[in-house]
């Protein structure tokens, strides 16, 4: 029998037994440094999908979900935090939730940022989100009306969370049209308003590419000039003929017909032409506006507006339709007027929750009807609903009356879940409730959509952020 | 006499045979049983009891559970859940005009039947949401705004129709103050409001609403937006033995216990966008052993916001039972209508609603409306209903 001899000193190779200990407080420290697994047991899952998983466990560790579902466990070191019997439901998402602070002064200031207005210290706010189950919104940049600016989105952690609050602080581009009860001649000049803001814009882009490009040129020619004189001449401004043409010059005049500084100019630049060397091109100005309008015009980012009638509807579409715009419309109240059009438009609508009161009404709502959603999602128009120009709805009971209303539930439900958060870009972060994902879910007592269902704990990245009892005993 | 009626110019002796004809025809228009059968009914304590067989004979339920008698017409709601019809505290919706005098702070006589007008816009709106009965009251703006009307949402004409005389209108709202003369002030308001009332009471047997009010016969309705509006009213009432019901739609922690000498408190209208602190309040009163009815304030919110302002207070602490009840039961008490409507049994007006399940889910719908009997609404066939559980 072969004896195993140790090839180096027994001294430096310590045996097994006494290493376990040592192997053991290793690997705890190594589980804690992870973080203890979570696990709720006996849960009824309501996936982002709408499907009903009774008898289910989540699992999660530090801000993750590390497994859910039927199967799922958590093993012997976990935490067991009691939930049985209630619902665990994916975080809801507001995909239009107005900020009272978020109110830009109308101007056109394209490029004003509600994330700039928000306050992420705004305990109040959150609270009311979480309360109604919402952990993430949209926030638009709010204007009276025209260019409103870029809205964000904001999720509804803890200020000292190491993520990042504000998910997105260029989510789309916001305008307003029509929506406050305007009379038809203002609500025409706002959507000539808006036409001309874009068409300045794409001149103006057309203006600082031809400028890059310009740019070049002179550049070689510099390069040129360098290698066969040693001399060069000092450059002077103006490249001539494309000069005139360009309108998106601050302060320039709106009509991009309007061209009469160029004669004088042009005279001077062919006289000066006659000289040597390249001339500079002169940069058309920077305008942090119209830099904004021009990512919508690349297609980069969405164009969501505000209105409400079906006319200002149809003409927000043909505006969109020019230039290639892809657009979301808020509000909408009329939108089931003019459903074909959207349809073909490819847009979706965000309809919000408060329900119109039944007085006639002379204002930009008066064409709101309780079906609007139901009229629109049959004929094929994809429909969001939201909190809206209130902040804070609750949103799973205004989905429950759209079911009411003739809507599929199942439909209704993704739609303030696994979908909004696909609609707004973050389902890679937040939204669903599957493993890996971030740790973000609502407990309920009930089916959110069932009668008397409430909110009793959120959680976001894996910490509890709100307790209904302990709420309610603070107040 | 055998004189032939010149009229006719038929001899009398034929006349008799037109007596059982006469008789004949008018029994023949007698209404056979109705029977409604549906998966479920709310019951006088607000709870969903399963299989309901509704018997109606004219306009009353004659049995509630039990057997159809044979003969009658059956009509099967398999998914049904029948309710009994909403009852709307605050509704404006068949005013015809304004309802508040700008001249002066108290008309006791003024009887909001006077500005009725049946041929008002949405009712049928209001109607096929399930609501059977409205109360037009004057609005906030007069301290004594007179006697409020009691009406059904359709009548035998088809529109709505007066069923009576409700309760006293008051109010303690800051609108009621006037700028020029009497009441400007709080104090001055709850004053003139006593000696209004005392002058009132002195007047032995004065028939006038105000001295029935003055008595604790008849039930002031009266608006306080205010808590401290709620224990003015409380305290009135419980001095002077009135009858007071407190239309308060702010948060009600603190007042619940306080508001005990009132005979219920009204909430509404909620919607999704209510605060909370708000919403919870109907849940705080019923804890604390309060009445609790909730307000729909057609046409200043949705049709169906006696539905959604259940639906609210039901998430936000209020029993399932009790929201049942704040819609149809606790309205018909407080209107002192309760034999008649308010509830699905024996001997009452047949005012129902189906509902495709529970009333206090909007995921619910209307099936059908019953207003006296008759079936008034009938949802459409074709309408997928959404899921509901």
């Amino acid at each position: 029998m072969l004896r195993h001899t140790h090839a180096a000193p027994r001294r430096a190779r310590p045996g097994l037994p006494a290493l376990a200990p040592l192997l053991g407080l290793l690997l705890t420290q190594f589980a804690w440094a992870q973080g203890r697994a979570n696990v709720m047991e006996k849960v009824t899952l309501v996936t982002a999908d709408g499907r009903e998983i009774p008898r289910s466990t989540v699992v999660w560790t530090g801000g993750k979900i590390t497994a859910v579902g039927p199967k799922a466990s958590g093993g012997f070191l976990s935490r067991k935090i009691d939930a049985a019997g209630k619902y665990v439901t994916p975080g809801l998402i507001d995909v239009w939730a107005m900020n009272p602070l978020a109110q830009i002064p109308a101007g056109g200031l394209a490029s004003g940022r509600a994330a700039d207005l928000i306050d992420l210290y705004a305990h109040a706010d959150r609270e009311l989100a979480w309360r109604h189950g919402i952990i993430a919104a949209y926030v638009p940049a709010a204007a009276a009306s025209g260019a409103a600016g870029q809205g964000a989105i904001v999720r509804f952690a803890t200020p000292d969370d190491e993520e990042s609050s504000i998910l997105s602080d260029s989510a789309a581009l916001c305008f307003v049209i029509g929506a406050r009860d305007e009379n038809p001649l203002v609500r025409v000049q706002q959507l000539q308003a808006m036409r001309t803001a874009f068409r300045e814009a794409r001149d103006w882009q057309h203006a600082r590419e031809d400028y890059e490009d310009d740019l070049k040129e002179y550049e070689k020619k510099l390069a040129e000039a360098a290698k066969s004189q040693p001399q060069s001449q000092p450059a002077s401004s103006n490249v001539q003929s494309r000069e005139s043409t360009r309108p998106g010059r601050r302060g320039g005049s709106r009509n991009p017909g309007d061209d009469k500084p160029a004669p004088a100019r042009q005279g001077q630049a062919q006289a000066r032409g006659k000289q040597e060397g390249p001339k500079k091109p002169v940069e058309p100005p920077r305008d942090p506006n119209k830099a904004a309008l021009v990512r919508a015009l690349d297609g980069e980012q969405r164009v969501r507006v505000w209105v409400e009638r079906p006319e200002d509807i149809l003409n927000v579409l043909r505006i969109a339709d020019e230039f290639g715009l892809a657009v979301v419309l808020e509000g909408a109240s009329g939108a089931h007027l003019v459903a074909d059009a959207i349809k073909a438009a490819n847009a979706a609508v965000v309809l919000h929750a408060s329900a119109r009161d039944m007085q006639f009404d002379a204002g930009s709502r008066r064409f709101d009807r309780l079906d609007n959603a139901t009229k629109l999602e049959n004929a094929g128009v994809r429909v969001f609903l939201a909190s809206g120009p209130t902040a804070g709805s609750d949103l799973a009971l205004a989905a429950s009356r759209w079911v009411g209303l003739g809507m599929n539930a199942r439909t209704a439900w993704r739609r303030i879940t696994g979908e909004a958060a696909e609609f707004l870009g973050i389902s890679k972060k937040i939204g669903q409730l599957e493993q890996g994902d971030s740790a973000d879910f609502v407990v309920w007592s009930a089916h959110p959509f069932s009668p008397g269902a409430r909110v009793e704990r959120v959680y976001v990245a894996g910490k509890e952020v709100f307790n209904a009892e302990s709420a309610q005993e603070r107040k | 006499m055998s004189t032939s009626f010149p009229a006719l110019g038929v001899p009398r002796v034929r006349h008799f045979l037109l007596i059982p004809i006469v008789l004949a025809a008018t029994t023949a228009h007698a209404d056979p049983p109705r029977v409604l059968k549906c998966r479920a009914y709310v019951n006088e304590a607000g709870a969903l009891v399963r299989d309901g067989t509704i018997v109606i004979e004219n306009d009353r339920i004659v049995s509630v559970s039990g057997d159809a008698p044979e003969g009658a017409t059956v009509e099967s709601y398999e998914q049904g859940v029948a309710c009994p019809g909403l009852i709307d505290l605050d509704s404006q919706l068949t005013a015809a005009g304004q309802l508040s005098e700008a001249a002066s702070a108290i008309e006791a006589q003024a009887f909001a039947a006077d500005a009725f007008n049946a041929f008002a816009p949405r009712i049928q709106e209001a109607l096929r949401a399930g609501v059977t009965t409205c109360v037009l009251a004057a609005d906030d703006r007069m301290l004594i705004g007179g006697r409020s009307a009691v009406y059904a949402t359709s009548g035998p004409n088809g529109g709505p129709v007066l069923r009576g005389p409700g309760p006293l209108k008051l109010s303690l709202s800051p609108v009621a103050l006037r700028e020029s003369y009497e009441p400007s002030s709080r104090a001055g308001a709850i004053a003139l409001l006593r000696r209004t009332v005392e002058q009132a009471r002195a007047k032995q047997d004065d028939p006038s609403p105000l001295a029935e009010f003055a008595r604790g016969e008849l039930p002031g309705f009266a608006a306080a937006p205010f808590e401290a509006d709620v224990l003015s009213l409380a305290e009135w009432a419980d001095r002077e033995k009135l009858k007071l019901v407190a239309f308060h739609n702010a948060d009600a922690a603190r007042i619940a216990e306080a508001s005990e000498p009132l005979m219920a408190v009204v909430v509404g209208p909620l919607g999704p966008n209510t605060n909370p602190r708000f919403a919870r309040s109907a849940g705080l009163l019923e804890k604390a052993g309060r009445k609790v009815a909730i307000a729909g304030t057609l046409p200043f919110a949705p049709a169906d916001s006696l539905r959604i302002g259940a639906a609210v207070a039901a998430r936000h602490g209020l029993s399932a039972e009790a929201a049942r009840r704040a819609i149809t039961s606790v309205p018909a008490e407080l209107l002192g209508m309760h034999a008649a409507i308010g509830s699905i049994q024996p001997g009452k007006i047949a005012d129902l609603v189906i509902f495709s399940g529970d009333p206090i889910d909007l995921r619910s719908r209307v099936l059908a409306v019953f207003v006296g009997g008759t079936c008034v609404y009938r949802a459409p066939e074709d309408d997928e209903p959404g899921d509901s559980e």
